[in-house]
Parts: structure tokens; sequence; C-alpha cells
């Protein structure tokens, strides 16, 4: 390849890298842009239903004159009473609202663009363009983003149908603090990219040149603009809501004297309303009882301050770094593969290509589907969630009793190891006897858990009928000994053949050197057969107790962690599912399986060792 | 003495499976007598109409065998592709990216639960195909398998095949597979029959019954007719028999997943 043709591939590959950083970054601003008007729509919605009033009762029917002729005609059905729950009484008073509407157009100091449908009708600027009948039923299901605004349902005054609809366009507003509105990202692209060229057109090395630092300042000024625009879509938030609760103070239908919080707190679904203290007018990030908000001071009467908090939509805004970094440095990598394949002969070139062919679909899916929710789950599982764990009696309770019942592995595995060597070289050799016994050692493994769970949990059953009291499985003393036992059954008949196979491949020459030696039966276990054994039980046992803390299925199908409200068999597992789709706390799940993960470790670690160390004598 | 007590230890495995098959012919009585009936006084097939009706048989036999026949055929073509890499060609790092593939394996399942449900979600794969299937395409053990089985083929046959100008994809597909084809059979089996007993991530991950697998079917069946034993007893068999064909027919592949797994059942 001649340096030219280099310097250009190097160029082009880092230019495709500041291009995709830089979509990255508008499409997050983009995001956020339309996460702002959405959120605005839906408070001005409630805003707007809040403030206007309904119709005037419908004029009540004219009176019969009385007259001499009243005896004769029977009397008229009473008048049925106003329902006051009829679609027309929970609508809205349409010359109010177009009143509404238009003081909305003309609010001070708002940052968009609105427009109040009633129906289809447009009632701000009548010119424009009608929704289409159909819009309203979709509006139904939420609000949605079309043609530049953020379109959300007004909901009729009990908040039962669909009336009309709010539309919010958001203005442009600049992006970051450089002149023109641009962020950083702009700027440091250009540079990486002009980096990237030097070093590339006088062929320095990748290291000296400096390109990896700009790849990676390119990535953090991307990330400070996302974080900006996620900051600004709080902030136009709450200062635009705050100038609509101080118009709501005043508009607020009668008979009201004073406007009460809760009135105000009803508008403003997704943020939160306190009584507050004069303060300045920008919104200000403030601690409270340990959470992040974004707060800003409103002012609805006179001498009556209140607080508008909401969560900040910059605690959210590190997400973006899962694709701005590895967008930013696929460009280094990119020209170190180029450098690479520069060096290097044809023969082998094409061979690498050829390997990383057949990795790709595993590579990728690997990164996808474990090297990434593993970081993930980092992220998810905060130290708070940890705190609040340890502080948690069910999670000792949990890891207590997932360890209890690990107990039964050295217990199946004895027995498994007794039987072993019981039959050992007095079996049958081939032969039906011996597969059909096999089969059977065989059928806890191939067969359904969850019909294992069902045919013990009936066994107990019918067997507790007798004894004329509750089965072991109700009992909580008994409930764990229980599953300990269905595990040890299901176990045995497995590590059993498994030992057999290890036993097999013990040389008979070394027992029978012993037995000259004059060792006893039992000299010739421990001192022959059970170290020759050791690497196979060794990785019987870890599998079995890495298993075992991992045990599921068993309690939820048959226990569901009871019985209450001792928690007797509510292991690790369960407590993380229950914590993750019962409550919805998936940030402590994660924390609790990370605990859980951090303990199988300890045994993980060994056992990988002996795979490795099996792998290398192979 | 010894083949005695083999044949007993087969009858303690064996036993409960009989008592499972025998209760699913009792009527729904039968069961709450003292002392229990161990064979069923006039058997009836009534459980078994019932059973298949309120399971959907079909259908979550159907979603059972498609999670586990696509996950089987990916991980074998991933795992034999990845471990002929590893075990055969030469590329910068590949020592190296050896030992992080089997770092992963520290990483347990359990951990990946939560983020996996969450990309799932983003995705919009709750309750498809794709979501049940998508996560358990590769499996690192399996790949593991294959390099070990593709280190252990003698050279000569692939030497003789390169002199006659065969590719490294002809060498793999129509040479390398082919012998490997025990090891194979190990992983397909393994994959097979994991999915099929596969619980926690299907519970997760599907919402409907249109889309469950046979052992949450079997699990929500339970809840559903929690008294009536003889009932849940022939929707067990029923789910339980197909897994069971499977292991009569591929015993030696069974066999062999479970010496390589060290001989653990995922209760």
């Amino acid at each position: 390849m001649s340096s030219r043709l280099w310097a250009a591939g190097a160029t082009a590959a880092a230019t495709v890298a500041a291009v995709l950083v830089l979509v990255v970054v508008t499409t997050a601003q983009r995001r956020y842009e339309r996460a702002f008007a959405l959120r605005m729509a839906a408070t001005t919605a409630a805003y707007v239903a809040a403030v206007t009033p309904p119709p005037p009762p419908p004029p009540s029917p004219r009176r019969v004159p009385r007259g001499r002729r009243r005896a004769a005609v029977p009397a008229p059905p009473p008048p049925p009473a106003p329902a006051p729950q009829s679609p027309a009484a929970r609508s809205y008073d349409l010359p109010s609202l177009l009143t509404q509407a238009h003081a909305l157009r003309t609010l001070p100091g708002w940052s968009s663009d609105v427009e109040v449908y009633f129906g289809t009708a447009p009632l701000v600027d009548a010119t424009a363009p009608p929704l289409s009948p159909d819009d309203l039923p979709h509006l139904a299901a939420g609000g949605r983003w079309r043609d530049g605004a953020a379109l959300v349902p007004l909901n009729d005054r009990a908040g039962q149908e669909v009336v009309g609809a709010v539309a919010v366009r958001p203005r442009p507003v600049p992006h970051g603090p450089l002149p023109g509105g641009l962020g950083f990202a702009f700027p440091a692209a250009i540079v990486a990219v002009g980096a990237a060229a030097t070093i590339a057109f006088r062929q320095h090395s990748l290291r000296r040149g400096g390109y990896v630092g700009a790849a990676l300042l390119l990535a953090l000024a991307g990330y400070l603009d996302v974080w900006a625009a996620a900051r600004q879509s709080t902030d136009r938030w709450l200062v635009d809501t705050r100038r609509l609760l101080t118009e709501a103070a005043t508009r607020l239908p009668p008979p009201r004297a004073r406007v009460a919080i809760t009135d105000l707190a009803a508008m403003v679904r997704d943020g939160e309303i306190v009584v507050g203290e004069p303060a300045e007018s920008a919104p200000r990030r403030v601690r409270i009882d340990g959470e992040q908000r974004a707060v800003v001071a409103v002012l609805i009467g006179p001498g009556r301050w209140i607080e508008l908090r909401s969560v900040p939509a910059e605690a959210e805004a590190p997400k973006w770094l899962i694709l701005l970094l590895p967008g930013a440095l696929l460009g280094p990598l990119a020209i170190m593969a180029l450098r690479w394949a520069e060096r290097t002969p044809v023969r082998s070139r094409r061979e690498t290509v050829m390997a990383w062919g057949f990795l790709a679909p595993a590579a990728l899916h690997l990164l996808m589907f474990t090297v990434g929710p593993a970081i993930y789950a980092i992220y998810l599982a905060s130290l708070a969630n940890f705190r609040a764990l340890v502080r948690d009696p069910l999670t000792w309770n949990s890891f207590v009793t997932s360890a209890a019942y690990a107990l039964y592995v050295p217990i199946s595995i004895a027995l498994a190891l007794a039987v072993a060597l019981a039959v050992h070289r007095y079996r049958e050799r081939g032969g039906w006897g011996r597969r059909l016994v096999s089969v059977a050692f065989l059928l806890p493994y191939v067969s359904s858990v969850v019909a294992i769970a069902l045919l013990w949990q009936a066994t107990y059953h019918a067997g507790s009928l007798g004894l004329g009291r509750p089965d072991w499985l109700s009992n909580s003393h008994t409930a764990l000994l229980a599953l300990m036992l269905v595990s040890i059954w299901a176990h045995v008949g497995g590590q059993m053949l498994v030992f057999l196979g290890g036993l097999d491949a013990i040389p008979q020459a070394y027992l029978d050197a012993a037995l000259v030696d004059g060792a006893g039966a039992w000299r010739r276990f421990w001192r022959v057969t059970l170290p020759l054994l050791r690497p196979v039980t060794w990785f019987v046992f870890l599998t079995g107790v890495i298993s075992a803390l991992q045990m599921f299925t068993l309690v939820f199908v048959v226990t569901q962690g009871g019985p209450f409200p001792l928690h007797a068999t509510d292991v690790v597992v369960h407590r993380i599912y229950r914590t993750a789709f019962g409550p919805q706390a998936l940030g402590m799940a994660s924390a609790l399986a990370l605990m859980l993960g951090i303990v199988l470790l300890i045994f993980r670690w060994p056992q990988l060792k002996l795979v490795r160390r099996q792998e290398r004598h192979a | 003495m010894r083949r005695v007590l083999l044949g007993a230890l087969g009858v303690v495995m064996v036993a409960p499976f009989l008592y499972m098959m025998s209760v699913s012919f009792m009527g729904e009585g039968e069961l709450l007598r003292w002392p229990p009936a161990l064979l069923p006084a006039s058997p009836t097939t009534g459980n078994y109409a019932a059973a298949f009706q309120a399971l959907s048989y079909t259908r979550v036999l159907l979603n059972t065998a498609i999670l586990a026949g696509c996950v089987m055929v990916g991980q074998v073509l991933t795992s034999a592709a990845a471990g002929y890499a590893f075990a055969r060609m030469r590329f910068p790092g590949r020592d190296r990216i050896w030992t992080s593939l089997l770092a992963m394996l520290a990483i347990p399942a359990i951990v990946l639960l939560i983020p996996r449900y969450l990309i799932i979600d983003a995705l919009g794969w709750v309750d498809t195909y794709p979501g049940l299937i998508s996560t358990e395409l590769v499996s690192v053990w399996g790949i593991f398998l294959m390099r070990q089985t593709f280190v252990m083929l003698p050279r000569d046959v692939e030497d003789a095949a390169r002199l006659d100008g065969a590719g490294e994809w002809t060498l793999f597909w129509r040479v390398a597979l082919p012998l490997a084809r025990p090891a194979v059979g190990a992983v397909a089996v393994l994959a097979f029959m994991d999915q099929w007993r596969n619980f926690l991530w299907p519970l997760v991950v599907t919402r409907t019954p249109r889309m469950e697998v046979a052992e949450v079917a079997l699990a929500h069946f339970h809840t559903a007719y929690a008294a009536n034993w003889p009932y849940q007893m022939a929707a067990a068999v029923l789910v339980t028999l197909p897994a069971l064909v499977v292991c009569l027919l591929a015993q030696r592949y069974v066999m062999q997943g479970v010496r390589f797994t060290g001989a653990r059942v995922r209760l």
C-alpha cells in the first residue's frame, strides 16, 4: 500500500468516526428537545383543563304555563336531573377556551409556540390546517411527535375522553456556548480529523501524533454537548412551567379567593410542588433526601412563593457514552488496523481476516449480550442500592437460605461416590440392563424441571395424608430440607455416572501395585483412588455448588419462597426475581445479583483453573 | 449384591416418574385418601384430554421447539466457527482473546438477567421469538468444547486437503466439521436440553400465553389448578415426554453432556 493511499485511508477513517460522533450528539440533542416539548405539551394540556370553565348549563326546558287544563294533562315526567358527568358537561366552554388559548400564545418569556385544538379545529391560529379525524383516537394512546411539534391529547375536565389536542413547537435555541450556537463537539471533531490527517501525511506514529487523545477529547466534547442539552431540556421546562403556574394562579376559575398548592400540583404531574421561599430566578440543582433535583422558585401571589421540582434529565445522560465512546474510538482502531495491514504480509493478513470472519458472529453476540449487559449491570446497581440491601434482613436471609440449601451438594457427592465405588467393575458390560439403568439415572437430567417440582410436591402431599398434619413443604423447619432431598435425588444418578467414568480412567496397574505392597481396601481408596479422582470430584463439587446457589425453578413452583412469614425457602435468585419484577426495583435487583455474582466467583475461579489445566493437558 | 444395589438405586430414580404416570390416570379425589393409591382404581384418560386443551399443548410445544431448535442450530454454528478459528488459525491477539473469553465464563447468568431484559425491552422484543431466542444463541462452553475437539484432530487430513487446493472454508465445512461430529452432537444435545428446560429467561421475557414455552406454561397450569393433582400430573407427563424421547434416542450425547457440565441440573 502506498503511503499516500494509507494516509488518505486513515483520514477517511477519522472523518467517519468524527461524523459518527456528531450524528450521535445531534440525535441526543433532538431527543431531549422532543422530550421537553412532549412534557411541556402535557403540562399545557393540564393547565388548559384546569383554567377553562365548563360550558354554561343548557337552558332549562320551558315550563308549561299554568292553566285550567292542567288537571286534564297527565303530569309531565320530572326533567332528568342534569347529569354532572354527561360528555357535554365535562367539556369546555368554547369562548373561554378560545381566550385561554390566545393568552397562551401571548405569554411573555415562553420558549415555544403553542396551538390548542378543540376537536380537530385549531383555536389560536384559525388558518392553520386542522387535525385529521383519526388523529384524536390515535392520540388517546399518548402523545406523539409530528411535523416538528409535540402533540398530546387534551382530555375533558374529568380526564375521561379526548376532546382536542395541544401542540407545542419548541423554538430553536442555541445548542452551545460557542458563537453561532455551536457546541464543543463540532470544533473537537475538526481537531480530531486534523490530528489524524497530520500524523498520517507526516507518517508519525499514532502515539506521537496524539490522535488517540484527540479522539477521546472528541468523545468528551460530545458528551458535554449531550449533557448540556439534557440540562437545558429540564431548565426550559422549569422556566416555562413557572410562567404557566403564575398565570394559573390568576386564572383559575372562580369561586376561589386563594389558590391552593394542591390545585397547581394537579397540573404538574411529572414534577413536584412544595411551599417555597424567595430565591433567584434561574433554575438550580439541589440535593433533596440524597437525590439530585432541579428546582425553581415561583411567585404565585403577593408574598407567596412555591418551589417547582423535577428530576434532572442530565442524571441519565451518561448512557449516551455507550454510543459516544465506541464511535470516537472507531477512528484510532481503524487506523491501527490499517497500520497493521500495511506491515503484515498478505498471507497472514488474509488468515486474520478469515479468522475474524469465523469469530464475528460469536464476538458480536458476546459484546452485545454478555459484556455489554455485565457493564450495564454494574451501572444499574448503585452504591445506594448496596447500602439499602445490606440493611435489609431479607437479603441476609436469602443468602443464608441459599448457603444452607447448597449443603446438599457434599451429601449427594458422597452418596454418588459411595455407590460408584460399590458398583464399579461389577457392572454388566453393555447389554440392555446397563443401558436401562443409565437411562434411569439420566432421567432427572432430561425431564422438565417444573415437572420434577410438581411430581415431588404431589408425592410430599400424598405422603402427608397419613400423618394427619401438613406436609414437609408447609412447615418452616422442614421445607428447605424437603427441597434439598429433591435435589439430592435429582443429582445423585448423574454424579454417580460421572464418577464411574472417572474410575474407569484409573489404570488398574496402580491399584495392583498398591495391592502388592500390601495396602488394604481402605488404604487403596485413600491413597490411590481418591487422589486420582480429585479433579473430577472437585469439578463436580464446584459446578454443583454454583448451580445450587442459582437454584430458582424449584422454589418458584413449589414454595414461592415460603412458608411465610419466615421466608424459609427464599433463595437469592428468587429474591432477585421478586425484587426485579414485583416492585420493579431493577437497580436493587441488579445490585443483589452482583452480590451473588461475587459469591459465585469464589467457586467459579478454581473451576476455571481446573478447566484450563484440563485444556493444557489435552 | 452390587447389582442389587444398582437396581435398587435405579428403582428409586424411576419410581417417582412411574408414580407421576400412575397419578395422571387417576380420578380427582383418589389422591385424597389414606393410604394413597399407587395405581388408579379406574384408569381414565380424561385428564390428558383436558390438560391437552388447557395447556394449549401444540402451541406451547411449537414455541419450545422453535426456541430449542433455533438455539441449537445457532450455538452449533457459532461455537464450531469460533472454536475452529481459535484452534486452527493464527491472528494477532489470539491467546489474549481466548483468555478473556474464558474469563467471560465467570460472569454468571443471573447477573446478566436484568440488563438483558432491559436491552430486549428497548429493542421492543419482549414477548416475541427474537426476544426469547437471541440472547441464547452463543455459548462460551460450546466454543470451549469445539476448540478442544479441533485442537485434538490430526492435521494430516487437513494438510492433504490443503494440498488439493481446498480453501479455508472448505477445510472447515467439509473436513474438520465432519471429523468433529461427536462434539457437534454433544453441543447440539446440550443446547437443546438446556433450552427445553430453560425457565427463568422465558418466564421473564414472555407475557402472553401465545408465546409461552412448555416449562412456563406448566408452572402457570400448576397455579391455575393447584388442588387437582391428577390433572397436573397429566400435564407434567405431556411436557416431559418429548424430552424423554430425545434422551432415549441420543443417550450417548446426553451422557457426554452430563459429564461435560459436571452433572448439574438447573433446578
